[in-house]
């Protein structure tokens, strides 16, 4: 099915067509949702920030170069109003402040290094509880700063370059290749502690 | 107690200090670790903290460093901020994302890495089908309810016309004189449309040569203020149409230019000759940013700050005794269709709403967060409506702090808050 592009109906929109803008919201909406869910960590706070995005995509119409593709735009906007949605909501959470201050005795662990090789990701075969998963990806990712969240979540929904990303957050590439390996490396390690707890030793 | 800059009068950190203060949390309070960008700004509120050196060592200052530490392990309660990637993983993820993500398009030997790095991706992408029309409705309504955005006025557009439309009003006068009329309407208010832009440009000169004569000042007719800015036609001290006539009366532009072809009251030569106002409120085309305040904007503060409009429709509201000015109310120059907004920097835009970004033209800040906090349950009364009834709602509100009420003593919050009347 020949599908006309985000960036024509984005145009066909600001010439007046609304059926071409619930059709961009359609489109998008599965995965920006999740991608929200998981970075905003509930799916009601994840809603409104999703329908705040597309106010902004609305508002700010005007100001779209042509020229750019829709979804990373999209997407950098939506990361906006997810952190500002996180600050209004106040990011310290109660958990946090109650956690004990060396969560799992790793105090000697600081620059530790991750070999991935070590990790254990699900395969499709695997019998596991898809809601369990879930939820844990999500608390692994809930631990994680928001600046590593956010370039985390941004990279692997979008499948864009360093010089993509570099582009849409207007931080330099080197930061942005930084930041993600620090990302990876920091999710990893927790997905790592989080499996070995779950799954039954060999 | 050391001595700390002026930041600590500010009670609320907004913008770009509120980021970066977030920034450093996020980094562990390790500067290097913040995003160049917030560099200077993170490194001025580590130093507040007295978290870095050039603070003196006061008497606070080891007190400071405990709870900033404290304050720093529950903002990061794990150590595994510091994980880092192997030299080999890290080769096989900029190897991955260069291959668009795709582990299969790796160089053999950082397959198996790739794949792992697949692996969390999928952990990270994957998640329950979530079905949601209920919010594309929402997102639908709320965007139908923001209306179209204020248009900038381009060189690109001709004068407010569109070449269709012309060539649509063509077609029908071709086609006869019985469908004549309502075209003629229209077209009529696209005269309306252009006479106030060429006003607006003649305004616009006049504001930049008096201000370019008056070091950067807007007109204002007296140099104190008492009283309310509502009314048209008393002292020069009681009016705020005094402030924009003083444009006329020092010949700036002629009178001609501050009237409005879609204000029939609108008087195009001056009472007598030295009239400092217009007589009353009917006789005003348009509404100026209102300068009893004491931060009054200027075109090299904020240039972007909106100081002249159409004619509020809520003092004539008030005028009429109505006490609930409607906010999102249009100017009555164009029809109800909308309004001009010049800036100060003399760019002009064209507002089919009284909202110009986050802003209200017809009120200022306090009215604006009041307005706001009655929305919610103004949704709710509307949603209860049986569907048959039309008409205009009144609301009775209980409890309207006095800063809603509009008097004539209500003044913009600072120089960025477009409040312009009468």
């Amino acid at each position: 099915m020949d599908q006309v592009t985000d960036e024509v109906l984005f145009e066909q929109y600001r010439g007046g067509d609304r059926a071409a803008f619930r059709t961009l919201i359609e489109r998008h909406q599965p995965e920006l949702l999740r991608f929200l869910i998981r970075l905003v960590g509930d799916q009601a706070g994840a809603e409104d920030v999703f329908q705040e995005a597309f106010l902004q995509v609305h508002l700010a119409a005007d100001t779209f170069d042509a020229t750019r593709r829709f979804r990373p735009w999209l997407f950098t906007i939506a990361a906006n109003k997810a952190r500002d949605y996180l600050r209004r909501k106040g990011r310290r959470r109660t958990l946090e402040l109650s956690a004990p201050v060396d969560r799992g005795g790793d105090s000697g662990e600081a620059g530790s290094f991750v070999d991935l090789m070590e990790v254990r990701v699900p395969a499709p075969s695997d019998a596991l509880d898809k809601d369990e998963t879930n939820r844990q990806v999500q608390k692994a990712l809930d631990e994680l700063p928001l600046i590593l969240r956010e370039i985390l979540l941004l990279a692997y929904f979008q499948r864009i370059s360093y010089a993509q990303i570099s582009d849409e957050l207007g931080i330099p590439l080197g930061t942005v290749k930084s930041r993600l390996h620090a990302a990876v490396a920091a999710f990893a390690k927790k997905w790592k502690m989080i499996d070995e707890q779950r799954r039954p030793k060999p | 107690m050391t001595d700390l800059p002026n930041h600590t009068h500010h009670h609320q950190l907004v913008g770009a200090d509120a980021d970066a203060v977030d920034a450093l949390i996020d980094a562990g309070f390790d500067l290097s670790r913040v995003p160049q960008a917030m560099h200077v700004r993170a490194g001025q509120a580590a130093a507040l903290m007295g978290l870095i050196g050039g603070a003196e060592s006061g008497d606070g200052k080891t007190l400071i460093d405990v709870t900033m530490a404290r304050l720093a392990r529950i903002a990061n309660p794990i150590a595994d901020v510091d994980a880092v990637l192997s030299a080999d993983d890290a080769e096989a993820l900029d190897a991955y994302v260069s291959e668009g993500f795709r582990a299969g398009k790796v160089p053999s030997s950082l397959r198996a890495r790739a794949e792992r790095l697949e692996g969390l991706g999928q952990l990270l992408t994957d998640g329950p089908a979530i079905n949601n029309t209920l919010l594309i409705e929402r997102t639908m309504r709320a965007v139908s309810a923001a209306g179209r955005p204020a248009q900038e006025l381009s060189p690109a557009r001709t004068g407010g016309f569109r070449f269709a439309d012309l060539i649509s009003v063509a077609a029908v006068l071709l086609m006869g004189v019985a469908v004549v009329w309502p075209v003629m309407s229209t077209a009529k208010s696209y005269s309306t449309r252009s006479d106030c832009m060429a006003n607006l440009a003649g305004i616009a000169s006049a504001f930049g040569r008096y201000t370019n004569d008056f070091r950067d000042q807007l007109p204002m007719a007296a140099a104190s203020f008492g009283g309310s800015w509502l009314n048209v036609g008393t002292t020069p001290e009681q009016s705020n149409s005094a402030n924009l006539y003083t444009l006329a009366r020092t010949g700036y532009t002629p009178l001609e230019t501050l009237a409005c072809e879609g204000n029939p009251m609108a008087c195009r030569t001056p009472a007598a000759a030295g009239s400092h106002d217009w007589k009353s409120l009917p006789e005003v085309s348009y509404s100026y940013y209102i300068m009893f305040g004491k931060d009054r904007p200027s075109p090299v503060s904020n240039p972007g700050t909106v100081i002249l409009t159409d004619k509020s429709p809520v003092p004539v509201r008030l005028a009429n005794g109505e006490v609930f000015p409607f906010p999102n109310e249009n100017s009555p120059n164009h029809a109800g269709q909308g309004q001009f907004a010049l800036r100060a920097d003399g760019s002009a835009l064209w507002a089919t709403t009284p909202q110009v970004g986050s802003d209200n033209i017809w009120m200022n800040r306090q009215q604006e967060k009041v307005w706001n906090a009655i929305q919610p349950q103004l949704a709710e009364v509307k949603r209860n409506l049986p569907k048959h009834v039309k008409g205009t709602l009144l609301i009775r509100v209980e409890g309207v702090p006095m800063e809603w009420l509009m008097d004539g003593a209500q003044l913009p919050a600072d120089g960025n808050d477009v409040f312009v009347g009468p």
